[in-house]
């Protein structure tokens, strides 16, 4: 007892650090805990340690620099469970989330006879940034009978996702009545809120599936390096950036415009799980590699460029040639190709062991995409990739689930509310 | 073996004798639901238990009926801070219907029959109905 007792000891000196800095830093994305130090990587702009507030008019976990680690969760909610059950979930989720992004603790702790309300894992640790972001699937509204009374509040953004080319979609992997995203820049800080959540869901939501990520392969903020995904590339150099307001209104958030008005300041989430023939990968040539990107690898520079950050040239020939390829990733996915429809991309490289069967690595990237309306963002941009993008021939889509992200919830709010009301 | 059966009888019977002489605390019994419930959870709706006879739902509804005995016998005593018992009856309630499903003539439909789907939606029940359970104890007199 004595180590829990000063492990106590430390988190709340932690959290009146933080109560500080929130009073000092009121308004600013990110608040952080300055009196500590860092202790994730110390390359970029993360604070680990510091709080980001999860009461707002947009839910956090979007527009939020991309954390270092996720912990996704897609559940269904039980046979037999009602709407007010369903509601009630949603106000104790909500509680429960905007404690652990604070960093506090859950509950009472300290009945001998009672089983502690929290798990106890992240005690002592940090808040590490952590966000929990909330989203219906289309099930949720319609599978199986209008079960919550929801089902003509569908949002048509919300639509079937079309077949693409080459996918291979496992039912079990895919999915969801409801989908919670947690990023955190510590893993335990990340499963010990999803972990608990889930505890607090027995009896009205159960885990369909569950996704463990590391090692973000975007960056959403101007201020952070731009990392590399497992093909060993530079992901994500011309992202949407969390803070650039103007991209985000016409790409991310759902403006007042559209409806169903209930979505209004929320977002739509394409989740990928896309694994990589990585031992392909790697045996293919190094001129291979970078024609089918579209990017230089060790500098991240669009090919015929120096720089990572140097404008892409589409048009460029060499010796008549383009010298980025047609079929090249880059190419197919560039706002330019595509309507100038953007993704805000926020995914996660995952490893899952080896596959019995093969013995291959199971690998690859977790890809979470946010936008105004997938039907014309991420559907579009797909089928293009998915017919002509020379990378296919290294990677396959083998999950895929969508979420409608509703508004986050104010003080005293839950999430959900807009649609229940 | 008919010399053992026949001790093995004689055994129950002077157990059953000297069950109904135990004196347990309220808390004891809401506790003796609980762990009946996470037996279910750890070793029978893993199929293990009946490796090679299959009838582990036999075993599983025993225990979630000397689960729900003991409850019903503790739940008039839960004070007003503590899980509601009309919702964690409603829950064995709705466990004992999933279960009645697999019910036989002569008991159950052996566990090797079972879907992975349907052994998730058993062992989800017995969570849902485990997990509120295990908070009664700290709300009973001592």
């Amino acid at each position: 007892m004595a180590s829990r007792d000063r492990i106590a000891v430390t988190r709340r000196q932690m959290l009146g650090g933080l109560a500080f800095a929130g009073a000092a830093g009121a308004g600013a994305a990110v608040i952080g805990g300055a009196a500590h130090a860092r202790t994730a990587r110390d390359d970029d702009d993360i604070a680990s340690n510091s709080a980001v507030p999860f009461y707002g008019s947009h839910q956090a976990g979007i527009a939020t620099p991309v954390q270092e680690r996720l912990a996704f969760g897609a559940f269904d909610v039980l046979p037999g469970s009602s709407r007010a059950d369903v509601v009630g979930l949603l106000k104790e989720w909500t509680s429960a989330a905007a404690r652990l992004t604070q960093g506090k603790e859950l509950g009472t702790n300290d009945v001998p006879v009672a089983p502690p309300d929290d798990t106890g894992e992240a005690l002592g640790l940090p808040p590490s940034s952590l966000t929990i972001t909330f989203g219906f699937g289309p099930t949720f509204f319609d599978g199986g009978g209008d079960r919550f009374g929801v089902a003509s509040r569908r949002p048509a953004a919300l639509a079937d996702l079309p077949h693409f080319d080459g996918d291979a979609l496992d039912p079990a992997r895919s999915g969801g009545d409801i989908g919670v995203q947690v990023c955190a820049d510590d893993a335990q800080v990340a499963y010990h809120a999803l972990r608990n959540l889930t505890r607090i869901g027995r009896g009205v939501v159960g885990l369909r599936w569950m996704q463990e990520g590391f090692g973000r392969t975007a960056s959403t903020s101007g201020a952070q390096s731009t990392p590399r995904n497992l093909m060993g590339f530079k992901d994500g150099t011309n992202n949407v950036h969390g803070d650039d307001a103007a991209l985000m209104r016409a790409q991310v958030w759902v403006p007042h415009t559209d409806k169903p008005s209930w979505m209004r300041k929320g977002s739509y989430l394409v989740v990928r799980r896309i694994r990589m023939r990585i031992e392909v990968w790697d045996r293919s040539a190094l001129d291979d590699q970078e024609k089918t990107i579209g990017r230089h690898k060790d500098s991240g520079a669009a090919l015929g460029e120096r720089h990572e950050h140097d404008p892409v040239d589409l048009h460029a020939k060499h010796g008549g040639e383009p010298v980025v390829p047609l079929d090249a990733h880059i190419r197919l996915a560039a706002p330019v190709t595509n309507h100038g429809h953007h993704l805000l991309r926020r995914g996660f490289s995952f490893t899952d062991g080896v596959d019995p069967a093969t013995a291959a690595l199971d690998a690859g990237l977790f890809f979470l995409a946010y936008q105004r309306d997938p039907r014309k963002q991420f559907v579009p941009i797909q089928h293009r990739l998915a017919a002509n993008d020379a990378l296919n021939e290294y990677i396959q889509h083998v999950a895929s689930a969508q979420f409608a992200i509703p508004p986050g919830a104010q003080r005293g709010g839950w999430i959900g509310e807009t649609l229940f009301a | 073996m008919a010399a053992v059966a026949g001790q093995l009888l004689t055994d129950v019977k002077t157990l059953q004798g000297l069950v109904k002489n135990v004196q347990l605390e309220p808390k004891q019994i809401a506790n003796g639901a609980k762990e009946l419930l996470d037996e279910v959870s750890s070793s029978k709706i893993t199929g293990e238990e009946e490796r090679y006879s299959h009838i582990d739902l036999v075993d599983l509804a025993a225990n979630v009926d000397g689960s729900q005995t003991a409850f019903n016998a503790v739940a008039p005593l839960i004070g007003p801070a503590g899980p509601s018992a009309t919702e964690i009856s409603k829950r064995f309630q709705e466990l004992d219907a999933s279960l009645a499903a697999y019910r036989t003539p002569t008991g159950f439909v052996l566990f090797n029959q079972l879907t992975p789907a349907q052994t998730t939606a058993i062992a989800q029940r017995v969570n849902a109905i485990a997990e509120p359970l295990s908070q009664v104890a700290a709300h009973l007199p001592a």
